[in-house]
């Protein structure tokens, strides 16, 4: 009789946990679909109501998402704070602070922007995005020597890409390289010939 | 006679610099003619286009021809110009990701694997490559070694469907059903209703 007992009991056990993994697996999922149809229809409101139904603050992957439906509605403080959820939970994984620059940048933080591309820089060298918005900052707050540094980067790896050959020499004709922005305006043009930036930039150079 | 030098000196210069300037107007007319007759798929035109003004210093001929003769179908001569493109710029990513093409259509697995090896050498965290190298070792059954690339791209991007699911199928095969099953679930998320995903998960008991 006790077996018997023993045996209900763990079939029960394994019979909840069944039925709440697929409950669980099931309902996140419908959820995260419903979200995915209502964000199609640019219903942004419907879609994270849609995920606000099985809410849990412990999970990545509904604060990441709720960061980017926060941000297409505009709402970018709330987007923000989801995203940082999201970069507490997995702070070596980069698709959360490549997400949070997005409502950064709409609230003009300069500075908080520039800390985050540092921060994905730390975590990955290489990341052209990063590099490359991070040089931008840097040139339109004219510290062209900064900008430069992150330019090069990109041309280093990527040398026949347009956008970072054009702004490295921008970076370097503002600080009076003529000689070496010439040739990166010329690599610019060979990608877009008669780009008109590379080739104001060209004209500048006697 | 000081003069007259330093005029000469001076047209000389001027006439140097209109030299290389037109140099590079011909190279960019090159670039532009190419670019046209690639666009209306003359491949062999925007080839010879290029050709014209060759130079095996110009990494960017070099990478260009490697792109026009891989459309061509000219995968031996592909792999040749993307060589010299590499040989002249060493850290570059986009030579080597464009060497992998022509490689790739000839079956050369071995020899894309060792340009990812390359890239990844310079750019470890280098996400495509990553995800690649680790589809050639799980075809090739090495699931321990796939399973390191996979894991590389879930860490770095935890809501990518692409590396999520094939984690999930690495460690099914190496047996680790309770970890496939998680990120199984997790590639659902991403794709909810994926058949694949949807497969792997019911065969993690």
């Amino acid at each position: 009789m006790e077996i018997v007992k023993k045996i209900f009991v763990v079939s029960a056990l394994l019979f909840h946990a069944a039925v709440g993994i697929a409950q669980n697996g099931s309902n996140m999922e419908k959820a995260f679909s419903g979200s995915y149809n209502e964000e199609y229809l640019k219903n942004y409101d419907k879609a994270i109501a849609e995920l606000n139904k099985v809410y849990s603050n412990d999970s990545y992957e509904m604060n990441l998402r709720l960061g980017w439906l926060y941000y297409l509605s505009k709402n970018y403080e709330t987007s923000g704070s989801y995203y940082q959820k999201a970069i507490s939970q997995k702070p070596e994984a980069l698709e959360p602070r490549l997400g949070i620059v997005m409502p950064l940048a709409f609230l003009d933080d300069g500075t908080k922007l520039l800390q985050q591309y540092a921060s994905i820089i730390k975590l990955h060298p290489q990341n052209t995005i990063a590099n490359y918005w991070s040089g931008v900052i840097n040139y339109n707050k004219k510290d062209y020597k900064s900008a430069q540094k992150f330019f090069e980067k990109i041309v280093e790896l990527y040398p026949f890409d347009y956008d970072s050959n054009n702004m490295l020499a921008w970076s370097l004709l503002n600080q009076g390289k003529s000689a070496e922005a010439k040739t990166f305006f010329q690599a610019a043009l060979m990608v877009r010939p008669s780009d008109a930036s590379a080739l104001e930039g060209l004209g500048k150079i006697k | 006679m000081k003069t007259i030098s330093k005029i000469i000196i001076l047209v000389a210069i001027v006439f140097q610099s209109m030299t290389v300037f037109s140099q590079s107007g011909d190279l960019q007319k090159a670039f532009v003619e190419s670019y046209t007759q690639e666009y209306n798929k003359k491949y062999t035109e925007a080839i010879a286009s290029l050709v014209k003004v060759y130079s095996e210093k110009s990494y960017e001929i070099n990478l260009r021809l490697g792109w026009l003769s891989y459309i061509n179908g000219n995968y031996p001569q592909s792999q040749s110009y993307y060589q010299k493109a590499i040989n002249l710029k060493s850290y570059s990513i986009e030579a080597k990701l464009g060497m992998i093409k022509p490689l790739s259509a000839l079956e050369s697995w071995d020899k894309v694997l060792l340009q990812y090896e390359e890239i990844l050498k310079i750019d470890p965290q280098n996400a495509n490559t990553n995800y690649w190298a680790g589809i050639i070792y799980y075809n090739r059954k090495k699931y321990e070694t796939a399973a390191k690339y996979f894991e590389k791209g879930v860490n770095l991007y935890p809501f990518d469907y692409d590396s999520n699911h094939m984690l999930g199928w690495t460690y099914l095969n190496l047996g680790r059903a309770q970890d496939a099953k998680t990120l199984f679930k997790k590639a659902l998320l991403s794709h909810p209703g994926d058949a694949s995903a949807t497969d792997g998960l019911s065969k993690c008991k």
